[in-house]
């Protein structure tokens, strides 16, 4: 079963949640937890900070799973949660003091430019995502398969020139029928049991 | 048009000529999303700030074209006189994380972010052996999300159960029908004369015995054909109606609601039980009526401004003051609001704007409010206030309002 889930997007992933979502939650776990650390891990240096947060991120994930399905995109949700709590920590201890003097000199040296917005979300995307690179062999190939099935709907519909949304839908209605087909076969099973 | 990027230094002014626009200008000691405060799109405006005051203000004089505007910069006391103060960034961070940045500053803080992020991927990373990390977390984690998913599944099996339940009867029901059905037919059923408004409605009729009833949104209340005939008997099956009873003096005229059994000569009364509530209240605006409960010996009086609220569950009940026409005035198209829960409040406008809603954190649903609404007043009106007094924000999006803390 899990190898089955990892050839799913993201996308596909969450829409799998409510049917099998242990399965589902440990794929996630498996696919962004490396990726995740590395991030914190550099921002903290502090293994067991990094960890925490990372952590902490995890265990809320579960109850916002179904919203995430609604609202956003799984990765961005992680991406910024894990963010906030590498703040959070920064702001609380006294151990993050070199951070705070750099933001420190941001907030007092920079003079607010609009035009940089919008930007930071593309920036920190492309930095996570980038620490694939120090991760061992094997988590760094899971990773990066799930960015690659993750590019495919876009990719789909350029190709085909219909709207990316379009693309999820015909992506949900296969994984239903896959569903209806299993259940199927669960059917046939019970009417016709082993021996028969 | 020129952009004016001055920065300051001795001279507290920044000015702009005719059709200039002054924009991101630093002040000096002011907090670093001031500048976002300090859009000023006036021409032919000369700003000046107070430096020695604690709060900095603007203001546009000496064109004789404009008169004198004074706009106070909404800086926080404390964050002025020094933006190198750690407490301000400490704070500005505490802000971040409850969601209580301006725009300006969560851009700040993400930027920052961004950068800094930015000079530290040139570091190496250090760490071994991350796969054990990893598996130490997942173990730490695992039995936090089994019990998650063992809670899903016991309310889960819980509803198979009622669902079991629900058959068990339905063919216990069946049961009984056919083996009754002769006896049924022999006697004649009550038939009943059946009263309703739709969601969004309020009416008022007459009934034969020359009784007026209002009916608020989404009511029903039925009385047999036997009505009038020896007593008045009328069942409130739910809803909210108000009673200005004729007088007949060898007739009670009686409305049963829930467990509530409510018996007048003449007077004049409102019940509310609308399924979402947990009571039933009964009021009196005039006369006085007696209410007597399912399982329970003794009977209540209630006089004028008197309510009587009865638990729909366990019978309890609970007699407070009140104004009557608090709760009458839902007639007049009125919408009136006496220490609700916002959870009820809610539902009051459901059935009165047909509309649905939802909370996006159920605690809003705990708050209460005291508010009156004239017809006049539209449902953003109503949202709006109620927003502003519960510190709230709604959106309206098919058909449907949500609500959710302001962030």
């Amino acid at each position: 079963m899990e190898k089955e889930l990892s050839t799913l997007s993201d996308l596909a992933l969450v829409e799998l949640f409510k049917s099998q979502p242990e399965q589902v939650y440990k794929e996630i776990f498996d696919r962004y937890w490396g990726v995740l650390f590395l991030h914190a891990y550099r921002m903290l240096r502090n293994e067991a900070d990094a960890k925490d947060a990372v952590q902490e991120v995890f265990i809320s994930l579960w109850e916002k799973i179904e919203n995430i399905r609604l609202h956003s995109s799984l990765s961005a949700y992680l991406y910024t949660s894990v963010r906030n709590r590498v703040l959070n920590l920064i702001s609380k201890k006294n151990t993050y003091q070199s951070q705070l003097n750099t933001l420190q000199d941001f907030v007092s040296n920079t003079v607010h430019f609009p035009a940089y917005h919008g930007l930071q979300e593309k920036q920190l995307v492309e930095a996570i995502e980038q620490e694939c690179r120090n991760l061992p062999p094997k988590m760094r190939r899971v990773f990066e398969l799930s960015r690659k099935l993750n590019l495919s709907h876009k990719e789909i519909a350029e190709k085909l020139q219909i709207s990316d949304k379009t693309v999820k839908k015909q992506v949900n209605n296969a994984i239903r029928l896959i569903k209806l087909k299993v259940s199927y076969s669960i059917y046939i099973f019970l009417l016709f049991p082993a021996g028969l | 048009m020129n952009r004016s990027h001055g920065s300051l230094t001795d001279s507290n002014f920044i000015q702009t000529t005719r059709g200039d626009k002054c924009q991101g200008n630093r002040l000096p000691g002011c907090v670093p999303h001031a500048p976002s405060h300090l859009t000023y799109s006036g021409t032919n405006s000369f700003l000046e700030y107070g430096r020695k005051e604690q709060r900095s203000f603007l203001y546009s004089s000496d064109f004789p074209l404009f008169s004198t505007t004074i706009l106070f910069l909404n800086c926080h006391k404390n964050v002025i006189p020094n933006f190198m103060d750690e407490q301000y960034i400490l704070d500005l961070l505490k802000r971040y994380g409850a969601g209580q940045c301006s725009d300006a500053e969560k851009k700040m803080i993400e930027q920052w972010y961004a950068e800094e992020l930015g000079m530290r991927k040139k570091d190496a990373i250090d760490v071994e052996n991350i796969e054990a990390l990893q598996e130490g977390s997942w173990k730490s984690i695992q039995p936090d999300i089994r019990k998650k998913i063992n809670e899903g599944k016991r309310s889960y099996r819980r509803l198979k159960l009622w669902m079991v339940a629900a058959t068990v009867l339905l063919v216990l029901g069946n049961i009984w029908f056919w083996t009754n059905r002769r006896e049924a037919t022999a006697i004649p059923a009550l038939q009943y004369v059946l009263l309703q408004t739709a969601k969004g409605e309020v009416k008022e009729m007459q009934l034969p015995d020359g009784t007026i009833v209002w009916l608020n949104a989404g009511t029903v209340i039925r009385y047999s054909d036997q009505f009038d005939k020896q007593s008045r008997e009328l069942i409130l099956d739910g809803g909210e109606a108000y009673f200005n009873v004729a007088h007949k003096k060898d007739k009670p005229f009686m409305v049963t609601a829930g467990k509530t059994r409510t018996t007048v000569l003449g007077t004049v009364f409102n019940i509310r039980a609308y399924d979402y509530m947990d009571q039933v209240q009964i009021s009196v605006e005039k006369g006085k009526v007696g209410v007597s409960i399912e399982g329970k010996d003794t009977a209540v009086k209630i006089l004028p401004n008197e309510q009587l609220s009865v638990d729909k569950a366990e019978g309890r009940i609970h007699k407070s003051d009140i104004r009557s026409a608090d709760f009458t005035s839902w007639r007049l198209g009125i919408l009136q609001f006496n220490d609700e829960a916002l959870s009820t409040i809610t539902k009051m406008i459901e059935y009165k704007y047909e509309i649905k809603s939802r909370f996006e954190n159920k605690n809003i649903g705990k708050l209460r409010f005291t508010a009156g609404f004239k017809t006049t007043d539209t449902l953003e009106d109503i949202l709006d206030d109620l927003c502003i007094a519960g510190n709230l924000q709604y959106k309206l999006q098919d058909n449907e309002i949500i609500f959710s803390f302001n962030k």
